[in-house]
């Protein structure tokens, strides 16, 4: 009996034969966990994008002061860090604003720097390590010394330093989304410098200048493509990492400043109220967890399906 | 040795153009140590004194200059009867605490050198056991926890596992100080003590970056040609192993060398959830208080130790693997991801 592989000539069964690879990465998000994970980004995304309308849909916003729901130590009153009809995950102790709003929001900031500057990191990355790949010699040289001396900069360090330097009435979103980007790049190059390196001395990338294609060409048609999925996967995984690092910040205190909902903030107010609170260390931390955990096992699954050798980017 | 040589080189570059970098964002910006120090009401002469007086009257390049010097030579600030001294090595000097930089990170280096010695021994024990015994039996239950727990700690944030833990094993069951730092010298005893939950919440979510490299490393070389040999020669399994991780010392030293280096900004969040006055601490009081002698300081110290560990760790290389050391190429060095919390 013939199968359809049979009947067709040696290309096309080869095409064939790398199309049920690329279903496997579709099926390969069909097993429990990344399905979870899924869910809660897409959830966590979903409330960033209709924020005002679900902190609505409670009845709240995030900048109301509720000094009812306070006790007479300005600790929420009731159990939980004060969960009732009203305020769904409680209040914040000292102001009384409601912690359900403040959590919905507190998606819109990670998530917008946390994909910003991976996006800004992963741009500089490519384009530099194309380009010092591709081109090699002095450009080369450089890019690796920038590289070396962005991975000399203590990050954390020096990204709170820098904060002293910020006006309070300063943009800090984007400010963070300009610090973390722009440290975030190096890793990212040196794996598309080593795949350029490679790729430009294929006989048909040779072949192509040989007939006079420009770098941009180059560019674009014959590496870019070869090195995308490294790209994806590399990007993918980097990002519950620039979303740490958001919260990191904030939690110190150099990040977000009030009132702009951040979940890093939160948990860094949570510490006064250890004793008297831990529930309003619970809500930000598990939503601040969630969300990166889930991050990470997407980042695991797609880098898994796309590399069966399992290599670490 | 002219590799060697080459590679300090290079390493000298860095750093200098770190500080170069830093020095020339921190006072190009728009804020002005000398009109704190000018005190009120203050007039345009005072603070051109103050500014004389500190040495940020000069151009930037000067003042870079300076500081360099006065790493190796010292430093003298202010100008006819009002003196301060500065001695090398000088990184600088804090008008708002009225001493120097170099001092004030001496007096707060213990307690950040406390925490990283503790987590660094901490993590790589437990990281390397737990890796080990996860892929000398594959697949079986520990190898699963190890699994689960490692993904757990490579995405759970520092301040979210240091924070439960406060709150579980501190405030909850009453077990550990949730915070404070006792001198090693007054005590041993207190002094591990308070230290034990900051080294708790480092080792887990740093050791599970040596478990997943141990285990991958181990699996890898468990299948190569030298140990099914050694198996077939009727060698003990636990023989085997101490081959195997024989091999693993130079993706492990790379590895502590790049946890070394980039501990004190990990300490900075330990410090913060633990109430330890360390480096951290400084740093983010120098901050809220725009004190840039410090803030320019603290970095270049860190940037200092990034710097030294890989230049520790590029030069242990040839030592570690003597294929190196003879210009041979290792068959695969794992890399080890950059690491941005």
């Amino acid at each position: 009996m013939m199968t359809t592989s049979d009947a067709l000539p040696a290309e096309a069964a080869a095409s064939l034969d790398e199309r049920p690879a690329r279903r496997s990465v579709g099926r390969a998000f069909l097993r429990p966990l990344p399905l979870a994970a899924a869910v809660v980004v897409l959830v966590s995304v979903l409330a960033a994008l209709f924020a005002p309308q679900l902190a609505a849909l409670s009845g709240n916003d995030p900048f109301t002061y509720h000094a009812d729901a306070l006790g007479p130590d300005t600790a929420p009153a009731g159990a939980l860090g004060g969960v009732s009809g009203d305020h769904w995950f409680g209040v914040e102790p000292g102001t009384g604003r409601d912690l359900f709003s403040l959590v919905i929001y507190g998606a819109r900031v990670s998530l917008l720097v946390g994909l910003a500057s991976t996006l800004l990191a992963t741009v500089i990355g490519v384009v530099l390590g194309i380009v010092a790949g591709a081109v090699g010699g002095v450009v080369e040289k450089l890019v690796d010394f920038a590289t070396d001396v962005t991975l000399g900069f203590p990050f954390l360090i020096f990204a709170i330093a820098l904060s002293a330097l910020f006006p309070l009435e300063a943009p800090r979103a984007l400010l963070l989304t300009l610090v973390i980007g722009m440290f975030g790049w190096p890793g990212i190059a040196r794996v598309v410098a080593a795949e350029t390196r490679v790729i430009v001395q294929q006989p048909y990338v040779v072949a192509s200048r040989v007939m006079g294609a420009r770098f941009g060409h180059l560019f674009r048609h014959q590496v870019l493509p070869n090195v995308a999925s490294t790209v994806i996967v590399f990007s993918c995984i980097s990002l519950p990492g620039r979303i740490a690092a958001e919260a990191t910040l904030s939690f110190l205190g150099v990040g977000m400043l009030p009132p702009t909902p951040s979940w890093g903030r939160s948990i860094g107010d949570a510490i006064n109220w250890l004793l008297v609170d831990p529930a309003f260390l619970l809500f930000p931390a598990a939503a601040l967890f969630l969300v990166t955990f889930s991050f990470t096992i997407l980042g695991d699954t797609l880098r898994d399906a796309l590399d069966p050798r399992g290599g670490r980017p | 040795m002219i590799p060697a040589l080459q590679r300090v080189a290079r390493s000298l570059g860095v750093l200098l153009v770190v500080l170069a970098l830093t020095y020339a964002i921190f006072y190009m910006a728009p804020i002005d140590p000398a009109l704190r120090m000018c005190g009120k009401p203050c007039s345009p002469t005072d603070l051109e004194a103050a500014r004389g007086f500190m040495g940020f009257d000069r151009p930037w390049w000067a003042q870079l200059g300076s500081f360099l010097a006065a790493i190796v030579v010292g430093r003298t600030y202010g100008s006819g009867d009002v003196l301060v001294h500065c001695a090398a090595p000088c990184l600088g000097y804090s008008f708002q605490y009225h001493q120097d930089v170099t001092t004030l990170i001496g007096q707060r280096f213990p307690v950040t050198l406390s925490v990283a010695i503790g987590a660094v021994a901490l993590q790589s024990v437990l990281g390397i056991a737990a890796g080990a015994l996860a892929a000398r039996r594959q697949g079986g239950i520990i190898d699963r926890v190890v699994a689960g727990i490692s993904v757990i700690a490579a995405s759970a944030p520092a301040f979210v596992v240091g924070l439960l833990a406060v709150v579980v094993v501190a405030l909850r069951l009453d077990l550990l100080p949730s915070g404070g730092y006792e001198s090693f010298v007054d005590g041993p005893g207190q002094w591990a003590r308070h230290l034990i939950l900051p080294w708790a919440t480092l080792a887990f979510l740093n050791g599970a970056v040596y478990a997943r490299l141990v285990r991958s490393s181990m699996i890898e070389q468990l299948g190569l040609d030298y140990a099914r040999t050694a198996r077939a020669a009727g060698l003990s399994e636990r023989r085997i192993d101490r081959y195997a991780l024989r091999n693993l010392a130079l993706p492990l030293t790379t590895l502590v060398a790049l946890d070394i280096g980039a501990l004190l900004g990990g300490t900075v969040i330990t410090e913060r959830i633990f109430g330890l006055p360390g480096l951290g601490a400084l740093l983010l009081d120098a901050t809220s208080t725009a004190d840039l002698p410090v803030i320019v300081g603290t970095t270049f110290l860190g940037s200092l130790l990034i710097v030294l560990a890989n230049l520790a760790a590029d030069l242990a290389r040839p030592l570690l693997d003597r294929r190196l050391a003879v210009g041979g190429r290792r068959p695969a060095t794992p890399t080890t991801q950059e690491t941005s919390s």
